[in-house]
């Protein structure tokens, strides 16, 4: 029993990862329209600017992080005003999305190479910001980035909460995705609140990518953009324009893995906690396209 | 078409069934006629003409890498549907490469006839949910066949040797004839050599293919069906027969691209079958130019020539490093990651300014150098005799 308690938990701690990457796809996808897979880049861009700041300049690890954010906020903004636009001025709506996704795609390569250039391709130790002790309650033992995982990511999510649900930009962001040319008419600008999305999103994704880059026996190497992506059953599962859903959906993909890895007898192979997410998503897919938690759709994109 | 074309014959008052025999044809010009011939022959002739194993292996990359991009065009850029997982069939083809041309001795045929069959099986089976899905959850679906295909190729570790991959030496018959080591007006030639004409001749085919496919009632249903699904299926298209029939073509060229990898480099590992091969494909189609014959060829020729070509030249370019990725001070990019670098900036530079790919940026350049050299078309020289008839005044 206490096994499962203490797997269950760490499931969760991985579930809050998984649920910060995807809202940091879903915030994007509500905000410009178009899915892409930046968030891969700011997990990893993310992490090696902390790093850069906290172990390379020497700032205090929490300015470190609040200062990597913006930056990667920036980033996302430039590329949002020099590329995105561009794009969608010139292209038909659904040409748009697929050339998005393909610069995107090329992005992400090009900063999966600037970090191995710029920092090498070895493991790099962010030096345990989260302190190395473990708690202990009854047989259960609790690593303390878990708990800092939980926390975080808890507060992560009030924000995104409160910004969404009582914001201005917040509810501008709603009507936007829901209907944009309406939205427009109504005096919304996705001009003004582009910054605030990418803001939100980078906050999300480097966060994610930190915590990624500080778990036990790991560290920061360049394939974090990799493990980004095995986030993407989350967001599918949660319905790809509902922020609670994907919360959720992390949340469940993060404790099923957990308990695959705990649980799964050796026939069923190696790697087969890792896959399980995909399998997982595939067969909600067949049965429910539209994720469990989606609102109402009229498309299914 | 055809009333079209009669009424307008009705109309014009000529007849018009020579031009429709001519627009119809399968190669319209005689640039295109003599210039296949003149590139199957070059096909054969290169690799006996030299024995440069360098060019030789880039030739053979480039040339199964664009079976699988030709492929992947047909889905991507005629069908207008995302498929990230191209490298899933390539396993696929690779792995029944193996089975059949490497552990049962088949020869030739056999093994590339069964990598095409099994590739086209596995494209019928995913193309029902792939096409059930749109946008997002299509990408996403492509990406998570991947790693499931991983999953399944690194568990079967009797066929395919686990993580660590195996060696597998096919058999490279057909009859009396065999490429491993092909005798040919006295002379022997090498293995490479045997394999480019092999394989140049199966892309030569597969290009042929899609032209042919393109041109016909079921291309065109596809391209309908990608422009406008509620317009065609208005018409009459069902999608689910033209679409799965699609997917399928793709996945078993994909597959024999996978064979030919196996016969190149007679070793085979899950792990290259990755997210980044993926990625790779994605850029050869778009950099090359989506929808085009030519695009997947000239994208695999740049994306394939660039690793090799920076890793034999690296002191000559500037920023790069030759040696592995140690962070010396100096800022370098290390020269395996330059070829990444310059995917990527390909990609996003060509979607930004020429989405239309290499290919119309070479269409364009060719145009351009040949103005002085073109003789003017029929029609404006029907205008031209036209405009001095009408000046004519006796």
């Amino acid at each position: 029993m206490d096994t499962f308690v203490q797997i269950a938990i760490s499931g969760v701690a991985l579930g809050f990862l998984y649920a910060l990457v995807s809202l940091s796809f879903v915030v994007l996808l509500k905000a410009t329209g178009h899915f892409n897979l930046l968030p891969g880049s700011f997990v990893l861009l993310g992490a090696y600017i902390t790093y850069e700041l906290h172990r390379g300049v020497g700032l205090n690890f929490w300015l470190a992080l609040a200062l990597a954010i913006l930056i990667v906020a920036g980033i996302g903004l430039a590329v949002h005003y020099l590329i995105f636009q561009r794009i969608d001025r010139r292209a038909t709506v659904s040409a748009a999305g697929l050339a998005i996704l393909l610069v995107t795609i090329g992005l992400l390569s090009l900063s999966q190479a600037v970090a191995v250039s710029t920092w090498g391709a070895d493991v790099l130790l962010l030096g345990d910001p989260w302190g190395l002790t473990t708690y202990r309650f009854g047989g259960i033992a609790i690593s303390q980035r878990d708990i800092w995982v939980i926390v975080l990511s808890l507060v992560v999510l009030a924000i995104f909460w409160l910004v969404i649900q009582h914001t201005r930009i917040g509810v501008g962001m709603r009507a936007l995705a829901s209907d944009h040319q309406a939205a427009y008419v109504q005096g919304i600008s996705p001009r003004r609140v582009a910054p605030y999305a990418w803001l939100m999103s980078a906050g999300a994704a480097v966060i994610a990518g930190v915590f990624m880059a500080t778990e036990a026996g790991g560290g920061l190497r360049p394939t974090l953009d990799v493990v980004a992506f095995t986030a993407l059953p989350a967001l599918i599962l949660g319905g790809i324009r509902s922020l609670p859903g994907c919360v959720a959906g992390g949340l469940v993909l993060g404790i099923v893995q957990a308990l695959a890895l705990g649980y799964a007898p050796s026939g069923f192979g190696q790697g087969f906690s890792t896959v399980l997410p995909w399998i997982i998503m595939i067969v909600v897919l067949l049965v429910r396209p539209s994720g469990l938690f989606a609102a109402r759709e009229f498309r299914r994109a | 078409m055809t009333t079209v074309t009669s009424a307008r014959a009705t109309l014009a008052g000529r007849d018009r069934s020579a031009d429709i025999r001519r627009e119809t044809r399968v190669f319209r010009t005689p640039w295109t006629r003599y210039g296949a011939i003149l590139l199957v022959a070059l096909a054969v002739v290169l690799p006996l003409s030299t024995a440069d194993s360098f060019l030789l292996s880039l030739g053979i990359t480039v040339g199964y890498f664009s079976i699988a991009a030709v492929g992947l065009n047909v889905v991507n850029g005629y069908a207008g549907q995302i498929m990230m997982g191209q490298p899933f069939f390539l396993a696929i083809g690779a792995f029944t490469a193996v089975a059949v041309g490497s552990v049962a001795d088949l020869p030739l045929p056999v093994w590339l006839v069964a990598a095409a069959v099994m590739g086209a099986l596995a494209g019928v089976l995913v193309a029902p949910f792939a096409l059930r899905l749109k946008g997002v959850y299509q990408i996403v679906l492509s990406l998570g066949l991947i790693f499931i295909g991983q999953y399944i190729f690194v568990n079967w570790s009797d066929l395919t040797g686990g993580v660590s991959g195996r060696r597998a030496p096919l058999n490279m018959s057909i009859g009396p004839l065999d490429f491993a080591a092909l005798q040919f007006g006295g002379m022997t030639y090498s293995y490479q050599q045997g394999l480019f004409m092999l394989v140049w001749v199966v892309v030569g085919l597969c290009m042929l293919l899609v032209h042919l496919l393109m041109r016909s009632p079921g291309g065109r249903n596809i391209v309908a069906l990608r422009d406008s699904e509620l317009a065609a299926r208005v018409v009459g298209l069902n999608p689910a027969r033209s679409m799965v029939g699609v997917f399928a073509i793709s996945s078993a060229m994909g597959a024999v691209g996978g064979a030919f990898y196996v016969a190149q480099l007679r070793f085979v590992s899950v792990e290259q079958f990755n997210l980044g091969m993926g990625l790779t494909f994605i850029i050869i189609v778009t950099v090359g130019g989506l929808s085009t014959s030519w695009g997947p060829v000239v994208g695999s020729l740049v994306i394939c020539s660039i690793p090799l070509l920076a890793g034999r030249y690296a002191e000559m370019i500037p920023f790069l490093k030759p040696s592995a990725s140690v962070p010396d001070g100096t800022f370098g990019i290390p020269v395996g990651q330059f070829s990444v670098v310059v995917y990527g900036l390909l990609l996003v530079l060509i979607l930004m300014f020429e989405p239309r790919g290499l290919t119309h940026l070479l269409k364009v350049f060719a145009l351009w150098i040949t103005t002085p050299l073109r003789r003017p078309s029929k029609r404006q020289r029907e205008r031209e005799q036209a405009r001095e008839a009408a000046e004519w005044t006796p």
